[in-house]
């Protein structure tokens, strides 16, 4: 959990533009958009909806490719898709013909990983998540919150240095979110080093799990400002929205956030 | 593109319950056997209702009745007619088939890797398909002659536009965002195509190699009635032109029965294969 801001961002996003065209229709969704991820940390972005969240997440991983500007990992230029980074999304995206352990195996299975190694990542890091006794479900017969951790859980299972989620909680229920929430942080305290990025329109969720919180503007998105977050951890997700500094810290938050999201309409 | 509509969706799957459940097995069961037990009374009460009808309703002449084909069936199992004849049929069904289906699937590969190709040849395709079977097979005779070569090019033909045409649609759907997540993991565009792309097109193609097995023996048959020596659609045939009513109906009936058996075995291979599919939401009404 310790951010090491020495090293050096181990992710940046320098003066990126990223254009849309389709049928005639230009779209700028970012526009000079500049950001540095630090290392070990974790890292919210929030914003209004459509103002580019997605698009940056897709162009760190490389899905998109930069209009204008670059993109660099470890200080060195990266074009094309990361593969040292995982990408968690708001469709959980598991593949339907394989069961739980062929899903959580399947990043180290293209990576070449022994078949008895695998299989022991998969079933540690299927109980760590609460889902042991599920490996050979399918993915029809799980829960949006069942299929989520699978999910996340496939993405750690070859230990990216840096995960980016996008919006991974979105279509669950409240109760469903708080419970994951909980249980990404318990899963990222154990991996020491590892950066998270993640995306977010809930505010209290992205202040209750970061370091930072970047607001973006609406589009063409930029950087409206950066709230580091000084609430100490380890953090207990279900009782922080009594904690004065945490309210304190999102009513600040959401009077920029809620200009944003006016300015849209 | 129109290829699209053609292609037969695929199977939804049905789910094997839980065997952990033992009272939900026992209950999908027991409603499939009453199922089971409704459908051969009613093909019990259709015979009886022919054998009756034959003589009183209708003239025996016309429609036989079921003790007279009974008869003739025996009687062919003892001469030998009905093995050889189901076995020529088969053959040329089989022979089609396995010959059609792997074409096709690697055609359906090919085409997909190549957009602009598929686009040019596709409305000489929906062309071809389009023609009705009965109105190829006399071409073909004249190409490939009398004898069992003609209606294995016919069941080739069947199988491979039904596979085929699956198998381009299957691949062409593939979820874009399950072939990102697995490149974001670090798969090859190899490892993408074995691992995602054939996967996740196979209830697709799957259910285009379960179709084509029905049509290819339709078009065995179709071929054998226009012209043949051998084989059920030549049995039927030529017991129809010689006035042979009860042989002609028994041809017909070893038909639907060789349909009936199929179908049971490639729905049992389709849902195992498949098992992973959601079960339909239909299946719960089915009580």
């Amino acid at each position: 959990m310790t951010v090491d801001v020495a090293a050096g961002p181990i992710l940046r996003l320098d003066r990126v533009d990223r254009v849309f065209e389709s049928r005639g229709l230009r779209v700028v969704a970012l526009q000079d958009f500049s950001l540095e991820v630090r290392r070990g940390e974790f890292l919210s972005i929030v914003g209004p909806s459509g103002c580019g969240k997605s698009t940056v997440l897709n162009l760190l991983v490389g899905l998109l490719a930069p209009t204008a500007g670059a993109i660099y990992f470890k200080d060195r230029q990266h074009r094309g898709i990361n593969t040292e980074i995982g990408y968690v999304t708001q469709d959980d995206n598991l593949f339907p013909w394989r069961n739980v352990l062929g899903n959580v195996e399947f990043g180290m299975e293209v990576r070449g990983a022994e078949p008895d190694q695998r299989r022991q990542q998969a079933e540690r890091l299927i109980g760590e998540v609460g889902l042991a006794g599920f490996e050979r479900h399918y993915r029809y017969e799980l829960s949006g919150g069942m299929r989520q951790r699978v999910n996340i859980i496939r993405t750690l299972s070859y230990e990216p240095e840096v995960m980016l989620m996008d919006e991974p909680f979105g279509p669950l229920d409240a109760q469903t979110r708080l419970q994951l929430q909980s249980q990404l942080l318990r899963l990222w305290e154990e991996r020491a080093g590892m950066t998270i990025v993640f995306i977010t329109h809930d505010l209290p969720e992205a202040i209750g799990l970061a370091d930072r919180v970047v607001v973006m503007t609406h589009r063409p998105g930029r950087i409206k400002a950066i709230y580091p977050v000084p609430i100490p951890r380890p953090r207990d997700i279900f009782s922080l929205q009594r904690d004065p500094a945490f309210r304190d810290l999102h009513d600040g938050i959401w009077a920029v956030l809620e200009d944003e999201m006016r300015a849209d309409t | 593109m129109a290829t699209r509509e053609m292609a037969r969706q695929p199977d939804v799957g049905r789910a094997e319950a839980d065997g952990g459940v033992g009272t939900e097995r026992g209950a999908a069961l027991r409603s499939a056997l009453r199922l089971g037990v409704w459908q051969v009374t009613f093909g019990l009460a259709v015979l009886a209702l022919w054998e009756w009808a034959s003589g009183r309703l209708l003239d025996t002449f016309f429609v036989s009745k079921p003790s007279l084909v009974a008869g003739f069936l025996w009687q062919s199992v003892l001469n030998g007619t009905l093995a050889r004849d189901v076995g020529v049929t088969m053959r040329e069904t089989a022979a089609g088939y396995l010959l059609g289906a792997p074409l096709a699937i690697l055609c359906g590969f090919l085409l997909a890797q190549a957009p602009r190709a598929a686009a040019v040849l596709n409305p000489y395709i929906l062309a071809v398909y389009g023609v009705p079977r009965i109105a190829l097979a006399p071409l073909f005779l004249v190409w490939f002659g009398i004898g069992e070569n003609s209606k294995v090019f016919l069941a080739l033909m069947m199988t491979f536009f039904l596979t085929f045409v699956n198998t381009f649609t299957g691949i062409n759907t593939v979820d874009m965002g399950l072939k990102n997540v697995a490149r974001v993991m670090g798969a090859s565009g190899t490892q993408v195509f074995w691992k995602v792309v054939l996967p996740a097109a196979s209830p697709w193609i799957i259910a285009g190699l379960r179709v084509s097995i029905p049509q290819a023996l339709v078009a065995a048959v179709v071929g054998e009635l226009v012209m043949s020596t051998a084989g059920l659609g030549y049995r039927i045939g030529l017991s129809t032109q010689t006035f042979n009513i009860t042989g002609a109906m028994s041809g017909v009936l070893v038909l639907m029965l060789i349909v009936i058996l199929l179908n049971l075995a490639l729905d049992r291979v389709e849902a195992y294969l498949l098992r992973w599919r959601p079960p339909s939401e239909l299946a719960a009404d089915r009580s």
